[in-house]
């Protein structure tokens, strides 16, 4: 054990620097620079005397913070001149040290026990392991700490065996706190509050509403820096609206005047505070806050208030009991202990005999730095003893049937191995203040906030799924309602009339329209008997054939086409009928064959019919009647084969008369070829005028 | 034959001039009804070409020339649906309807128009309506069921997908959506054996897909990989199994897998806010919170109203101490719907 300690603290103090030698402070040393050897001498002279004083004052048990900063003066000048004396670079470490520089003291307590590890004060090993303890190196703490148990006078060891038993324990503990950090709970330093001086002691009320704290600032009314370099105290104050504090201001009365009152903690309503007088032997005073206005401060009676010092103190959630800190004797077990005491008569502010809290909070060091919780059964408050990782941690208690539980370390981050106290919780315990002089901060004790985040939060992860299948692939088809067939309706009036084709008398006949295409008749009308007028509506773009018959009549039939056009059209036709006599004929022009062939097409049926009727009809009037059904071609293709062709076709027309009731005897067929032209054949409307079936009376 | 033109005709006597007008008017008409007609037919050749702004457009022009045109209203409406104008398709719809009562096809449309704009009442009303008229079809059952399974009626939804099943067993999605229907109704076990018949009848990635998320449900992580597994074999291209997939690994805390898949889902279809958020979810647990931010904040621009990324963004920022951000968006996500949200904006915010 002992040969790995030895092993251990070599590694501690050889492996930061190369080996250097002791030098000196001897004239003899510096033969090439006399001068700067008696203006180093000169330096290390007043950097010893200051030193001595120091230490003078830190053995009376007052505070040797200003000298020992004052000393690192002339010594600092002297180890730019001699940076390799040991007892320099001990004493330069010493004064950082003690004036709160702890941190930057280590490497001037290395570099002495390396340039004389031999003559080495017993108290380097003990203020390196303390100060590379606030470096967080635990276990070099405790080796150099072991060692100074080793090299120390007994006298001394055994004077301050605890304490230094007590800082083993608090390597230890702060080994074990630090490896396990709190999880979600953040420490940060309030920046926009803190100075360069002590910022400490911050109380809220308990909706956060309002905050104060103590700040030795330089302000209007401070003048002169005390024996730390600090002002004398004056109080800051905010205010938050929705969760944003206020820039800070300095609080008015009653700390008007710094340095008089320190505040020390709101009620939780905010309408009184607790303050703290300072002196000799320092009071609790009260304070209530009367409409916009704080009262005069009262001082709380003797039963609170004795010849010791009660420093600090906080009230339960119904203010009818506060607890403080003191140093008074009575049922003290050592250093500062928390103590309470309970309201009597409101109205005489009588208050009864303030009490320990008991052993499970109060240590034989100091305790204190109390704060009660809004829920009046949690105390937190700052101690150096319990498992205080170094200085005053923060612990937490809670009274349980009458009894308060042990103090928990409320952990790192909150608690380092520098002091943390004045500890304040809003009463949704979201945040919390302390005061802390850890490293990083602006100088001096500052400010933090505690912000607890509470039980893990965590995200949460999307599965998207596609649960209706309509969704997750879409059958429904955009199907369309078919196309429609695109109706004309285009009416044309057919407009004329039905006259004598010799007298040109008008004509009362029957009009029959006929669809050709559909060989169906459409239309059966009348002409107008005194004007032969008749007047008609047909859809345009057909072919039709007019049939107009009337007694004593030849029977007149044509076929027509109706163009097809945008506008309206008006046609007309003037139908001029013969008389049945010898010699008079027809032209049969709704009869209709295929190019070429003799067989009838069923649209020349309507036609037909009529032709029937009217043999039928001229029948029954004149019984001896002869006709003759014609054909003719026009004149394309040989006269023999269009001879042929036009005689068959009068045959088929024949045929179909006599197949629909006629005598055979009153009819006879001949073809003429393209004898009997009645128009020229020299264009394509004339060759159709040529084709052409006729009905001719022979005898009657 | 001579032909003219209308005018003025002194051998017409008036009656005979009134007769002429009214036939003009009649051609008139005529004329109209038949350019619309043409419009109409034209509609359906642009629709062909899926060109739906001119076929909308003719259809328009049919509509114009003929008000009382039902079936030009009807592919109006169509048209529109497939240019995803759903509430003019509606309007369409119920023209269509109203000239046509026994247009059954409008009112399917109609129906379906209705469902995908949230107004469920009226397309069941339409669906009870078809039900009626056509009792042996499954399709109206089938449809009613999906309306109530998007009301939140499961026990309805059941019924109806379970007629829709009598009248025709062998539809695939019909046990996909029963199967939904137990899913929520917690019935778990009743929903995996008809996605097992489902995938039996017709082993699609969506419902394969559905067959793990369920399987997750179960505390099947092992078989929720599988389905996921072979969601992803049937369709390569299928990111939300990916995602999902995904997921299952980040729960298994395997989180380069699960980070392999987000990113693939990622890769496939970049405007998948699920996967960003998921992927958001890693970068959180492994303490980069900035990068969680950057995923969380993309999640939300692809999708304004995504209530979880928000809240996921704002436990981010707590972690980066960005406490007014986390509060923001902590109140978004609750205005969102995501309850969770506003239990910590009430606790963690002021």
């Amino acid at each position: 054990m002992r040969k790995s300690l030895g092993i251990l603290l070599s590694f501690i103090l050889f492996s930061f620097t190369v080996i250097a030698q002791n030098i000196e402070f001897k004239s003899s040393n510096f033969k090439d620079n006399k001068d700067g050897f008696k203006a180093a001498e000169t330096n290390l002279e007043a950097g010893n005397e200051l030193f001595k004083q120091a230490l003078k004052l830190q053995e009376e048990g007052k505070n040797p913070y200003q000298l020992f900063k004052q000393a690192q003066i002339p010594f600092t000048k002297a180890q730019e001149f001699n940076p390799n004396n040991a007892e320099l670079n001990y004493k330069i470490g010493k004064c950082l040290y003690f004036s709160k520089d702890i941190k930057n003291s280590i490497p001037f307590f290395q570099k002495s026990l390396k340039l004389d590890e031999k003559n080495a004060e017993p108290d380097l090993y003990y203020l390196l392991g303390k100060a590379l303890k606030n470096d967080y190196k635990f276990a070099d703490a405790k080796a150099l700490i072991q060692k100074y148990k080793t090299v120390e006078r007994s006298k001394i060891l055994e004077k301050n065996l605890e304490e230094i038993n007590r800082e083993l324990t608090q390597c230890d503990n702060a080994e074990a706190l630090y490896k396990t950090p709190l999880a979600r709970t953040w420490v940060e330093n309030m920046k926009d509050w803190n100075s360069e001086y002590d910022d400490y002691g911050a109380t809220i009320t308990a909706d956060e509403s309002s905050l104060a704290f103590n700040s030795k600032r330089q302000s209007k009314a401070t003048i002169a820096k005390d024996e730390f370099g600090q002002y004398s105290t004056i109080v800051m104050q905010s205010t938050r609206d929705k969760g944003k504090w206020s820039p800070l201001i300095q609080f008015g009365e009653p700390f008007t005047s710094p340095g008089i009152f320190e505040i020390s903690a709101y009620s939780y309503d905010g309408q009184s505070m607790i303050l703290y007088k300072p002196g000799p032997n320092g009071d609790l005073y009260q304070c209530d806050l009367e409409g916009a206005k704080w009262n005069v401060p009262y001082r709380l009676p003797d039963k609170v208030n004795t010849d010791a010092n009660e420093y600090q103190a906080c009230y339960s959630g119904d203010k009818i009991r506060i607890y403080y800190v003191t140093d008074q004797p009575y049922g003290n077990r050592g250093g500062t202990d928390i103590y309470f005491s309970g309201l009597m008569n409101p109205k005489l502010n009588t208050w009864g005999m303030g009490q320990t809290i008991g052993s499970e909070l109060n240590t034989t060091v100091d305790d204190g730095y109390i704060f009660l919780h809004a829920d009046d059964k949690t105390i937190y408050f700052s101690s150096k003893g319990h498992n205080s990782m170094g200085g005053f941690d923060i612990f937490k208690s809670e009274r349980l049937a009458g009894r308060w539980s042990t103090p928990v370390n409320l952990g790192y981050p909150i608690n380092t191995v520098y002091d943390e106290t004045s500890f304040v919780m809003s009463a949704s315990g979201k945040h919390a203040y302390i005061t802390s002089d850890r490293d990083g901060g602006k100088g001096g004790s500052d400010i933090y906030k505690v912000t607890y985040l509470g039980p893990i939060k965590p995200p949460v992860p999307d599965i998207q799924d596609q649960l209706l299948a309509d969704i997750a692939a879409p059958q429904k088809d955009n199907k369309l309602e078919e196309a429609v067939k695109v109706e004309s309706k285009n009416l044309t009036i057919l407009k004329g009339r039905v006259l004598d084709d010799y007298t040109g008398n008008p004509i009362k006949a029957d009009i029959e329209i006929v669809d050709n295409q559909k060989n169906e008749i459409i239309l059966s009308i009348k002409s107008n008997s005194s004007t032969g007028k008749f007047l008609v509506s047909l859809p345009a773009g057909k072919n039709y054939g007019i049939a107009v018959k009337a007694p004593d009549y030849l029977f007149h039939s044509e076929n027509f086409d109706l163009p097809e056009t945008s506008d309206f059209q008006l046609v007309e036709k003037d139908i001029r009928l013969k008389g049945a006599c010898i010699g008079c004929k027809i032209i049969l022009k709704n009869i209709f064959f295929d190019s070429g062939k003799f067989i009838i097409r069923p649209e020349s049926t309507s036609e037909l019919t009529r032709l029937a009727d009217l043999i039928k009809d001229i029948a029954r009037v004149k019984p001896g009647i002869k006709i003759e059904i014609s054909g003719h071609t026009d004149n394309v293709g040989s006269e023999t084969s269009n001879q042929q062709l036009s005689e068959n076709r009068a045959k088929a027309v024949v045929k179909y008369l006599v197949d629909h009731g006629i005598a055979q005897t009153k009819l006879s067929f001949k073809g003429y070829g393209s004898k009997e032209a009645v128009v020229t054949n020299s264009t394509a409307e004339g060759r159709q005028e040529n084709r052409r079936t006729e009905f001719k009376i022979l005898e009657d | 034959m001579a032909q003219q033109g209308q005018k003025q005709d002194s051998t017409l006597t008036p009656e005979e001039t009134r007769y002429r007008d009214s036939i003009a008017a009649v051609n008139q008409a005529s004329k109209a009804l038949q350019e619309s007609q043409e419009s109409y037919n034209k509609g359906i050749e642009f629709f062909s070409q899926k060109a739906y702004k001119q076929a909308i457009l003719s259809f328009d022009k049919a509509i114009s020339l003929q008000n009382s045109f039902g079936k030009a209203w009807y592919n109006r409406g169509v048209a529109k649906v497939a240019s995803t104008d759903t509430k003019g398709a509606i309007v369409d719809f119920n023209k269509a309807i109203e000239l046509e009562p026994a247009n059954l096809d409008a009112r399917y449309k109609r129906a379906e128009c209705c469902t995908s704009q949230g107004e469920y009442e009226n397309a069941l009303l339409d669906y009870t309506f078809l039900t009626a008229k056509e009792p042996s079809n499954y399709k109206p059952f089938y449809y009613s069921a999906e309306v109530l399974f998007l009301m939140g009626k499961y026990e309805d939804a059941l019924q109806s997908v379970n007629k829709a099943i009598s009248l025709k067993p062998d539809n695939a999605r019909s046990y996909n959506d029963r199967a939904s229907c137990f899913r929520k109704l917690e019935k778990y076990q009743d929903a995996l054996n008809d996605l097992n018949k489902a995938i039996s009848i017709d082993k699609q990635a969506f419902i394969l897909n559905n067959l793990g998320s369920l399987k997750r449900l179960m505390k099947d992580n092992d078989g929720a990989v599988a389905a996921y597994t072979t969601a992803i074999e049937i369709d390569k291209s299928y990111y939300l199994a990916y995602s999902n997939r995904g997921v299952i690994y980040l729960e298994k805390e395997q989180y380069d897998k699960a980070i392999a898949d987000f990113n693939k889902s990622i890769e496939i279809n970049p405007d998948f806010a699920a996967a960003f958020n998921n992927r958001g979810i890693i970068y959180h647990y492994r303490e980069q919170f900035q990068n969680a931010v950057k995923d969380f904040d993309k999640a939300i621009s692809l999708k304004a109203d995504y209530g979880m990324a928000y809240l996921n963004r704002g436990i981010s920022k707590e972690m980066l101490r960005e406490g007014d951000g986390a509060c923001s968006d902590w109140q978004k996500a609750e205005d969102l719907g995501i309850k969770l949200a506003g239990k910590y904006h009430m606790v963690d915010c002021d």
